[in-house]
């Protein structure tokens, strides 16, 4: 007896980096799990990444868009896909071979399972961290005992139904923070986040940008959403005043304008925000592992 | 005197597990057949469990690497604290609890996974730095609160006032 397996859509959103995207394109290509879609979402590069995807992949789906519209673009590749789980990916990371049939057999077996995260390795060190040297390979997911966790989204799984009703990451964020606005709202929906260690992705994770502002520009204004869009009220306030705290403690300490400015950039962003408050469970918010210094920590 | 295949090192993971990829790579460098520890909270058991060879300690906390929650470890020959950025800015609760455990060097392991010393002088001076920081900016964030809860109410009642109270924003 022959089962149909479950289509699964692989979401990228790529900005510049032709050669990352021709080795991840072609590492999926190899997967031996067949029942792919593949969607590269092209955010305005102008490197001829568009150019290549279309030349050397003729059954990659490609989207094109004129500008870099940040993590808005995944939401335009979630709409056209068609299959019942999506893979979420960055332009510079990739799956493990057999990572995708072991995701979509996580999903099979727990309805209940809304999002599959990966463990998203570096892939500079590919050979010391490649799962076939584990003395202890498990396949249970991770216990976060009682909090929650969000993930990583240069590997990660999704339901498709799930995407349909949250609408995916949320457009105004551009870059950062937007895996846990969407954990939130995912797990608001009584659905689960796990960890699987046998899911393993790898991404070129490099430090060459540290100098620069935009990371903690964009994570610090997004914090100040995440609290606000989704947090019950006591929790907001608590976790708002905790934020703003930093900001001026970092501002000072690292000698930086940027916090005062993410500061000022959430508030001016605040009425679009507050049209789309809808608050999460209170237990929920107050189990959601969050860093609140980790805006703080990745500049200088 | 002890042999170099007996030395103990311990990280605390204080990093993204893509950094602390790169650190046990340096760290398998710089302490040549020493025995590696890594300590994490719970979520990152499993993960930590990729690196094999590597002792995972599971820190008993939901809470981050304090002072306030420490943990009992044998004595270890070095401790090493990762760290996401450079000069390790934000990583003090981490400095002030490697100072709790027991070991005869500490070092910070940077982004670009430089090793520095860590010593109790180079963490005191950074917690006296920030206690004067810290109290100005507490005096700061106040009146900064209020203002971000006057401009709140005042676009709040907007909101309500435009989807015509069919939209609760509390």
């Amino acid at each position: 007896m022959i089962f149909e397996k479950p289509l699964v859509s692989v979401v990228m959103v790529s900005y510049n980096r032709k050669e990352d995207v021709w080795e991840g394109l072609v590492r999926l290509l190899n997967q031996k799990y067949t029942a792919l879609e593949i969607i590269v979402v092209e955010n305005g590069s102008d490197d001829g990444t568009a150019e290549m995807v279309r030349r050397e992949f003729h059954t990659v789906r490609l989207i094109s868009l004129h500008e870099n519209t940040g993590v808005s673009a995944y939401n335009v590749g979630f709409k056209t896909a068609c299959g019942k789980y999506i893979l979420i990916l960055d332009d510079d990371s990739f799956p493990e071979d057999g990572a995708i049939e072991k995701m979509v057999g996580k999903f099979e077996q727990d309805p209940l399972l809304g999002i599959a995260a990966f463990d998203v390795r570096d892939y500079y060190n590919y050979r010391e961290t490649t799962g076939e040297i584990s003395l202890k390979p498990r396949q249970e997911a991770v216990s976060a005992e009682n909090y929650m966790m969000s993930f990583n989204g240069a590997g990660a799984g999704i339901r498709k139904e799930i995407i349909d009703i949250t609408g995916g990451y949320p457009d105004e964020f551009f870059l950062y923070f937007n895996e846990t606005d969407l954990a939130l709202r995912v797990l608001n929906l009584g659905f689960k986040i796990e960890f699987f260690p046998d899911l393993v992705s790898y991404h070129k994770n490099s430090p060459s940008n540290r100098d620069s502002t935009r990371a903690p520009f964009y994570y610090t204004r997004n914090l100040f959403w995440v609290f606000w869009k989704n947090y019950p009220q006591s929790l907001m306030w608590a976790n708002t005043f905790k934020l703003i705290y930093h900001c001026l403690y970092y501002s000072m300490e690292q000698r930086t304008g940027v916090y005062l400015k993410s500061l000022a950039d959430a508030v001016g962003g605040l009425g679009h925000i507050l049209k789309k408050r809808a608050p999460v469970k209170k237990e929920i918010a107050k189990n959601m592992r969050i860093h609140i210094t980790s805006p703080f920590t990745m500049y200088r | 005197m002890k042999a170099e295949n007996s030395r103990r090192v311990l990280i605390i993971r204080s990093s993204g597990f893509q950094h602390i990829d790169k650190v046990i790579v340096m760290v398998r460098q710089k302490f040549k057949s020493a025995e590696i520890s890594i300590l994490t909270h719970v979520h990152g058991k499993e993960l930590a469990a990729k690196y094999g060879d590597v002792n995972v300690l599971v820190y008993p906390y939901k809470g981050n690497f304090s002072v306030m929650r420490p943990f009992k470890t044998v004595n270890y020959d070095a401790v090493v604290v990762p760290t996401g950025n450079v000069t390790g800015s934000g990583f003090l609760n981490v400095f002030m609890f490697a100072l709790t455990i027991k070991a005869k060097e500490r070092y910070i392991c940077n982004i670009k996974t430089d090793f520095k010393s860590l010593t109790t002088w180079s963490v005191f001076r950074t917690a006296i730095k920030g206690g004067v920081i810290s109290t100005a900016s507490m005096f700061l964030a106040i009146p900064a609160a209020i203002v971000v809860f006057i401009i709140w109410h005042i676009l709040g009642i907007r909101v309500i006032k435009k989807d015509k109270g069919k939209r609760k924003y509390g």
